[in-house]
């Protein structure tokens, strides 16, 4: 009886196995990189209709978060503030500072039209997962924790994952993200000379009884 | 124990017909063979496409769609530009915000409260300050927000757009030609001669203000009042009473002993979530009322009765002579008030020991004991039972109170109209609401006399039959997109103000002034009049507030009048100082309290109302009460409780309500009874012919055990066809033209013939039975006290029962305590909330408050009449209605049933993919990420309470659900959504929009669970971190480890609580799931059960509390209370 296959398919059969798994192996590795939300969206940093730099306001002139962001301690979103916030100090009628810049030319035109600045969203959650900025802010979980240092950066990017396990890490084990509500929109905060981040940490998690939950019923209805 | 099944759902159930135990045995009916249990109308669908041409465009629109997943999408966040300033510090962003309105009613407005996300109004509660609905709603209510946001209102052109003869135009165009009309009308020759206006019944203080404007300019312009839904016996029937057209209103907390005839005081009967608060605050354990009901139909209300007897309406009022008889002549003695005046005589005798045991409970109860008869009774009947009423000293003691009717009440009614049109006198014709070329008396031949008036205008929020027979054709706005006013049942004046801008009503894009109307979208009542009237207020300035000559000026005058109704009512003149601030305290609260009403409409003082005896005797003794039999049949017309009167005939979220009573679906029937189907021959879904002196139908019937015999019901609204845009099927019969003005309510002598035909009904009376032989409903007699479950007392054993020491115990603690069985779940119930809640059977009359309350709260799809029949519904809570007894005289018990969130679920030990799990505060979860769509955990689930999204019904139409994706109308993308626009805009935020292929089921509001734990939570840290100061309980001591938190001495106001152990926990009553929240009998109690002060933990340690299924070991969170009977032992 003829062989039906050559004595060299054996090789290729061979060759074909390794070159596949090593393709596999470089695909798995190339979607474990490239797709997770580590890669696809850390680092997202949308240009604004509006060049505003939290740099400059957050960080060098040293406005409080809660200066524009009104209502996160009360409410699941941290709102965008209306262009009547930012008129406070840029209305060339009243406070005028830098009433005339070009760069604010369309924040003017939103004020005095009453059309809004649409804002270009940077952190977005999946539809189906419910975040509520209140409870954290008001436990203690700083801003800086999810949103990273913001008050240096000029525009706005997207610092951590925001992804289920990233969430889960801190769930998990909140102490070490945890400081004095008071401190919360303090992003530059550091632990008092003696003591550890988890040391006060681990104090407020007993104050504030923080069980931070890790079922699901807590993020997604 | 016999072999009968105790408790049916259905005469097949009770036959234990091999299609039902078929059934029964399925998940889904039919499913083996999806293509068999669809019938022929399904497979002779002509294929749309073929295969080559469906593989490319699916390959396609995937590519395609892959391409898009690729992308990032771009989001905006539109901020305001500057906050309105009546929102600064009441607003906040991401919350809902409550506005307290009321949805206007013939009988009496229903105070409500709308939630509100970002200006977008969402769901509808009740007001709780308001003592018409202390916090509940109805299914209408609750389904109002549907019709405000119907893509067939705001969606299509038709409806949305004023159109003149089907012609689309702008409200500019319709302006001038109404200014036009004005000008010719307010002409000193014509004084609006000519002018006639067609309204349904508006209790509104401020259109009364119009209305006298435009009898002051145009004397002689015509108003006329037609509701469907006909009061005129009730008021008739006080005038031959009391001597005055009278409205009737009961107050059932002072009542021991009620008589009900014909009566559905508890369901569609005006007022009816007052007297359901009062009948149920007298239906408890320790205080029972016994109730007894007489009525042709079944109702709602006759599923709550101790005693039912079943007659035609003809033999209800013989009856109730029989009644008067019985205590005039045996109980003269205890009578408050013997009525020398009135004779009675009765020609035939009816079973005499109805009537005299009924008449000596009575008299035994004389001063706190009814006589209810319903609207559909003639005038006599009301009179009598006013007489006997009086009597017993009820009306003395304030059981029955009386009003003078609203003054629409005297207005012309449609009869009159047609006469006029008739007589060649109506040139210009308004119609406000209503529909009534479909539902006027079929007699007035409504839509051909229509065509005799000139110029037809209609102001309707639908395009509908009677916009079809009209000129013109104007979107009215909903009541929740402008201002107005009504009045409650009580008289009490309720506002009415707007939760957003009537939709579509932007501004012209391409108007040169702001001057210009918007050229679409709804337009209020008083806008209208004021407009058509050029309305201006008496006296007033020209200059300041001149004539309604534009829109905006209307738009205005609009919100004066409201604002000068709540002066009028308050005695606060407009101009007084305090004014302003009692006028957003009455916007604030929705409704002006009665003691600060000046013009109220009280309740007649006893010492006012003298009873002519007489008279009534002298009217009683020309009634004619011919029984009705085989060949003159009596056919009885109810408003349906899915549509009313045809109003929500538009809203599939009614349409698909299943009936309290058939179960029907999308459809109404011609209910008879099983042995009057036996002698014609009749089995549900046969088609048969109606024919009365006036008019013939074909309808198909309905075989409903405990209906009066040789009389017919036929529940009207349904319009015949289906106007729902893309809803394949429905639509149920038009009943109206049997409906004649002289028999509005029942017509004698009618015929019956079957015709051989059979209609596609669709009931789901059997959907998610539970196997026979367990215990399912228990009813306790409470003179016996004792248990009588489905099994009699033979399973005792199971299960602790009433009246036995051997309390259930509270499901959580059992569940701590470890329970050996308890393997599979390693996970404790550790949380300081541990949810529960408790259906009181007893309380519960099947109205269906809560379906629809759940549809609206959960964002829960329609599936359409097809899927329904499939089982394939998708409500989250179903209320189960069982028979028990023979099908005869059988009672009804309704039963709720939602997940009921086992502490040991049998769906979460089969989910393969953990989509099912549990959380520590023992809600039962479904992950709908995680979900697959195996159905393994509905098929494991034994009270069928999981629902599957067969299709993609958040994202298609119905009547698209098996299109292709590239061949749907609106788009061939994947990803693309073609749920209308405006529905998208009722989903409720806070809870996912599910998609195919994905199983969901009763989550226990988790979203507000949550939002109130995180209420609790950050107030409690915000007073200790001193940022709030509370009243502090510094006595407290924690049991558990110390925390920096404060015990509050009212936990109400601080907004959280503490528990022993010193956690954060939502005080009782802070939290409600949204179907224990619609309730309009509290039957269902929501709550913490760990919190031992929580009004669900006190019900859990009743008497009598028992588990559904809880011999399975599922140990449900959800547990009932038995249905009670307090039967008169005499008969």
């Amino acid at each position: 009886m003829p062989a039906i296959f050559s004595r060299r398919i054996d090789g290729q059969v061979c060759q074909a196995a390794v070159g596949l798994l090593t393709a596999s192996g470089l695909f798995v590795i190339g979607w474990y990189y490239y797709a997770l939300p580590s890669y696809t969206r850390v680092g997202y940093q949308p240009e604004q209709p509006i060049s505003f730099s939290h740099e400059l306001h957050a960080g060098r002139i040293g406005l409080d978060c809660t200066y524009c962001h009104t209502q996160v301690f009360d409410s699941p979103h941290a709102n965008v503030p209306s262009a009547q916030t930012c008129m406070n100090c840029h209305n060339p009628q009243k406070a005028n500072v830098k009433g005339n810049s070009p760069l604010l030319a369309s924040v003017r035109e939103s004020f005095f039209t009453g059309k809004p600045i649409a804002w270009r969203r940077v952190h977005k959650l999946p539809e189906y997962a419910y975040f509520n900025h209140a409870v954290h802010v008001n436990k203690g979980v700083s801003c800086v924790e999810c949103h990273g240092k913001v008050n240096e950066m000029r525009v706005v990017r997207e610092d951590q994952p925001l992804s289920m396990g990233w969430c889960l890490k801190c769930h998990d084990d909140p102490a070490k993200s945890l400081r004095p509500v008071s401190e919360v929109t303090n992003l530059n905060w550091l632990p008092p000379q003696g003591t550890s981040k988890e040391e006060i940490g681990s104090e407020i998690k007993k104050d504030l009884q923080v069980n931070a939950p890790n079922n699901c019923q807590a993020c997604h209805r | 124990m016999s072999d009968e099944v105790k408790h049916w759902r259905s005469l097949e159930h009770r036959a234990s017909t091999p299609e039902f135990s078929a059934a029964a045995r399925e998940e889904f009916p039919g499913f083996e063979n999806v293509y068999e249990g669809l019938g022929e109308a399904e497979i002779t669908e002509e294929p749309t496409l073929d295969r080559r041409k469906f593989l490319a465009a699916s390959t396609a629109a995937l590519g395609l769609a892959g391409l898009a997943g690729c992308r990032r999408p771009d989001l905006k966040i539109v901020p305001f530009s500057a906050i309105p300033d009546e929102q600064i510090g009441q607003v906040v962003l991401g919350k809902p915000a409550f506005y307290a309105t009321c949805l206007p009613r013939a009988g009496g407005a229903l105070p409500i409260l709308v939630e509100s996300h970002e200006g977008r109004p969402t769901k509808i509660e009740g007001n709780p300050a308001h003592l018409a609905s202390r916090g509940s709603t109805d299914a209408f209510a609750q389904a109002a927000i549907f019709d405000m946001y119907s893509p067939d209102r705001v969606m299509a052109e038709k409806s949305s757009c004023v159109s003149e003869k089907g012609v689309p135009r702008k409200w500019d165009d319709f302006d001038r030609f109404l200014r036009s009309e004005s000008a010719r009308f307010l002409k000193e020759e014509l004084k609006g001669k000519g002018l006639y206006i067609l309204a349904e019944e508006m209790n509104s203080p401020s259109v009364r203000l119009i209305r006298q404007h435009v009898k002051s300019v145009l004397p002689e312009a015509r108003w006329h009042t037609y509701e469907p839904v006909d009061m005129n016996e009730v008021r008739r029937g006080a005038e031959l009473a009391f001597g005055s057209k009278l409205t009737v209103r009961y107050n059932l907390d002072r009542a021991g002993r009620i008589l009900a005839l014909d009566s559905d005081f508890l369901g569609l009967d005006t007022d009816q979530i007052h007297h359901s608060h009062g009948f149920m605050a007298r239906r408890k354990p320790e205080a029972m009322n016994r109730f007894y009901a007489v009525e042709s139909n079944y109702s709602i209300t006759g599923t709550m009765a101790d005693h039912r007897l079943r007659l035609p309406p003809s033999q209800v009022g013989f009856w109730l002579v029989m009644l008067g008889i019985e205590l005039l002549a045996n109980h003269r003695g205890r009578l408050k008030h013997p009525l020398e005046g009135l004779k009675l005589s009765a020609a035939a005798a009816v079973d005499p020991r109805w009537v005299q045991v009924v008449a000596k409970d009575l008299a035994d109860h004389a001063g706190s004991s009814a006589i209810i008869v319903g609207p559909r009774q003639p005038a006599v009947v009301h009179a009598l039972a006013h007489a006997l009423n009086s009597a017993l000293g009820n009306i003395e003691a304030g059981v029955v109170e009386f009003r003078d009717p609203t003054p629409e009440a005297n207005d012309r009614t449609i009869g009159d109209l047609v006469k006029d049109i008739d007589g060649g006198k109506v040139e210009t014709l308004l119609v406000i609401g209503g529909n009534p070329v479909i539902n006027a008396p079929a007699d007035l031949k409504f839509k051909a006399t229509l065509q005799k008036v000139s110029k037809r205008i209609r102001l309707g929020l639908f395009f509908d039959h009677t916009s079809e027979a009209c000129d013109w054709h104007l979107p009215l706005a909903h009541s929740l997109e402008g201002w107005g006013d009504a009045e409650a049942a009580d008289g009490t004046l309720c506002c009415i103000q707007p939760l957003i801008a009537p939709l579509n009503g932007e501004p012209a894009t391409d108007s040169m002034s702001d001057e210009m109307a918007p050229p679409r979208g709804g337009r209020t009542v008083l806008e209208v009049l004021a407009l058509l009237t050029q309305f201006a207020f008496p006296g007033s300035d020209p200059k300041t507030s001149p004539p309604a000559a534009s829109y905006f000026i209307a738009k205005a005058q609009a919100y004066e009048l409201v604002r000068k109704a709540f002066s009028d009512r308050s005695g606060i003149a407009l101009t007084d100082t305090t004014f302003e601030r009692e006028f957003s305290r009455y916007k604030q609260l929705g409704f002006l309290p009665a003691d600060k009403d000046k013009a109220i409409r009280k309740a007649k003082p006893v010492a006012e109302l003298k009873l002519a005896a007489a008279s009534i005797a002298a009217t009683l003794a020309k009634a004619e009460f011919k029984p009705p039999s085989k060949d003159a049949l009596e056919l009885a017309f109810a408003p349906s409780y899915s549509v009313y009167d045809g109003r929500f005939t538009m809203n599939p979220w009614l349409q698909e309500l299943p009936d309290p009573i058939t179960k029907l679906v999308w459809d109404n029937a011609a209910i008879i009874s099983p042995k009057s189907a036996a002698e014609f021959n009749l089995a549900t879904g046969d088609i048969v012919q109606l024919t009365s002196l006036a008019n013939s139908i074909e309808i198909a019937v309905y075989v409903l055990p405990g209906h009066a015999d040789w009389c017919i019901t036929l529940p009207f609204g349904h319009s015949g066809d289906m106007r729902i845009a893309h809803v394949p099927d429905g639509g149920g019969t038009n009943v109206f033209p049997l409906r004649t003005s002289q028999f509005m309510h029942s017509v004698a002598g009618c015929t019956l013939t079957k015709t051989g035909g059979r209609a596609d009904l669709v009931t789901t009376q059997e959907h998610g039975v539970i196997p026979d032989g367990r215990d399912i409903i228990r009813e306790v007699d409470t003179n016996r006290d004792e248990v009588r479950s489905e099994n009699g007392d033979e399973r005792k054993g199971f299960q602790a029962g009433y009246g036995n020491p051997r309390q259930q115990r509270s499901p959580v603690r059992d569940k701590q305590e470890r329970f050996p069985l308890d393997l599979a779940r390693p996970e404790l119930l550790d949380s300081q909330f541990q949810w529960g809640m408790v259906i009181d059977l007893n309380s519960c009359t099947g109205c269906s408050a809560c379906l629809i309350a759940c549809q609206a709260e959960n964002n829960i799809p329609v599936v359409g009449k097809q899927e329904v029949k499939r089982n394939r519904e998708l409500h989250w809570i179903r209320i189960d209605r069982y028979f028990t007894g023979g099908t005869d005289e059988p009672r009804i018990v309704a039963q709720p049933l939602a997940c009921v969130h086992c502490e040991q679920a049998p769906c979460e030990e089969v989910c393969p993919v953990n989509a099912a799990v549990h959380s520590p505060e023992g809600l039962n979860l479904q992950v709908y990420n995680r979900c697959i769509g195996t159905r393994y955990c509905a098929n494991a689930c034994p009270y069928k309470v999981r629902r599957f999204n067969w299709f993609d019904f958040n994202k298609r139409q119905l009547d698209e659900l098996r299109t292709p994706t590239p061949f749907a109308s609106g788009g061939a993308s994947l990803t693309h959504n073609l749920m209308p626009e405006s529905l998208k805009m009722q989903k409720n935020p806070d809870v996912t929009v599910r998609m195919r292929g994905v199983m969901e089921k009763c989550t226990y509001c988790v979203q507000r669970l949550e939002k109130a734990k995180f209420g609790a939570k950050i107030a409690a840290t915000e007073v200790a971190q001193g940022r709030k100061a509370i009243a502090a309980d510094d006595a407290f001591k924690s049991a558990g480890p110390a925390s920096a938190y404060r015990k509050p001495k009212d936990p109400r106001a601080a907004g959280y609580d503490l528990d022993p152990q010193g956690r954060v926990i939502v005080p009782d009553g802070m939290v409600n799931a949204a179907c224990a929240e619609a309730c309009p009998t509290q039957a269902i109690t929501f709550g913490n059960v760990l919190d031992s002060t929580s009004r669900v933990a006190k019900l859990k340690e009743r008497q009598g509390e028992y588990l559904l299924l809880g011999e399975l070991n599922t140990k449900p969170r959800t547990s009932y209370l038995p249905r009670l009977r307090n039967p008169n032992p005499e008969l």
